[in-house]
């Protein structure tokens, strides 16, 4: 499989650097971090993801309006999103919006290895819902 | 058997407004969200520190250097939250006014005399004391103090008054104790979030202060406000029944 592009959208700056390194340690993603939500279109346009990773609260524009923002957008709307947020539990999901239920939602922490193979998931087609 | 925490003051003998509870359920989703992430990044961290140790010495330190910052912040919000809501009795006692305000000065007086600011005080003869937890209030003036002087980083004054509001009624008397500064004022945007938990605009704050200040003062039957003040600057209002 060719170099896959990944676009990460999270303000922790420290995170973005490391989720960089994860991903392009393995040899097969080129990464690309936004950590100011309100330039990530204009910088998914020009860097062409297959598969955006999508922190959900963030300030100024939260993920979820993000997302809507790339659904809206005749460029953007089928890119691949996995959510990546500290703002629910598995156990005790409480944002409710459709979006959360067509894309994959990954808790924070998580490990590497969860987050590549969601990614897998999506870019590949074979999963579109994580567990 | 287990000492009342506030949570529990906070739901019994009708201390509170209606406003509470919610303050206190974003707070537990704030916590959530600010102790995942820092420890998002150190999960993340720690797994490409172990693929970088045996070859990449100098990159492993850059990991570790993230990481002991993402340690130090979760140490600093796990501390502010376990003295927010740790199980504590409310030790009532009264307090003249005037003590509590010339105390809360002096423990933050290094800051206003770094800055160049002047302190004024102006507490009415006629305040009654008040029945209150001395130290949680006096955490609650040295907050709305401190909050004062850094927003005023080249100097200016702060005036403290403290008066007696007449009850009526259907309205139960007060004693008001107002700080106002003549800083820069809060940005309109941010007025009403200044109580949500986390917001902040200082770098390297949790942004718990005014959250906890508004539940000790509710914990009190009393209230908070903070307005901008005509003039410029800011002022902070603590309202106490009496």
């Amino acid at each position: 499989m060719s170099t896959r592009k990944i676009l990460v959208i999270d303000d922790e700056q420290a995170y973005t650097r490391m989720i960089t390194f994860a991903l392009e340690d393995t040899g097969e993603f080129k990464v690309r971090t936004v950590n100011d939500p309100t330039q990530a279109a204009e910088t998914a346009r020009l860097f062409d993801p297959d598969c955006c990773v999508l922190d959900i609260i963030m300030p100024e524009m939260s993920g979820l309006e993000v997302a809507e923002l790339f659904k809206r957008d005749p460029v953007l709307k089928n890119k691949p999103i996995v959510f990546l947020t500290a703002a629910v539990s598995k156990e005790h999901p409480h944002i409710q919006h459709d979006l959360l239920e067509d894309c994959p939602v990954l808790i924070k922490p998580v490990g590497s290895d969860e987050l590549i193979a969601c990614i897998d998931s999506v870019t590949t087609g074979a999963n579109r819902k994580a567990s | 058997m287990a000492q009342p925490s506030i949570m529990d003051h906070l739901a019994g003998e009708g201390h509170l407004s209606a406003g509470a509870p919610a303050t206190l359920a974003r707070l537990a989703g704030g916590v959530a969200h600010e102790v995942r992430n820092p420890l998002a990044i150190i999960r993340m961290g720690l797994d490409n520190l172990a693929r970088s140790l045996p070859d990449h010495p100098d990159r492993a330190r850059l990991f570790l250097d993230d990481l002991y910052e993402a340690v130090e912040r979760t140490e600093r919000i796990v501390d502010a939250l376990l003295k927010f809501g740790a199980p504590r009795p409310l030790n009532y006692e009264r307090v003249a006014a005037a003590d509590l305000i010339r105390e809360a000065v002096t423990t933050v007086q290094s800051l206003s005399l770094e800055e160049g600011i002047q302190v004024s005080l102006d507490i009415d003869s006629d305040v009654p004391p008040l029945r209150l937890d001395r130290a949680m209030v006096l955490e609650v003036l040295q907050q709305i103090l401190s909050n004062a002087f850094h927003a005023m980083p080249g100097g200016g004054t702060v005036t403290i008054t403290a008066t007696t509001r007449p009850g009526s009624p259907g309205f139960d008397g007060a004693v008001i104790i107002e700080v106002c500064d003549t800083g820069e004022g809060i940005p309109p945007a941010s007025l009403p979030k200044l109580f949500d938990p986390f917001f902040t605009t200082r770098q390297g704050q949790l942004g718990l202060g005014l959250p906890i200040a508004q539940v000790v003062m509710e914990l009190h039957g009393g209230r908070i406000e903070i307005e901008p003040n005509e003039g410029g600057g800011t002022v902070a209002r603590l309202a106490f029944r009496v």
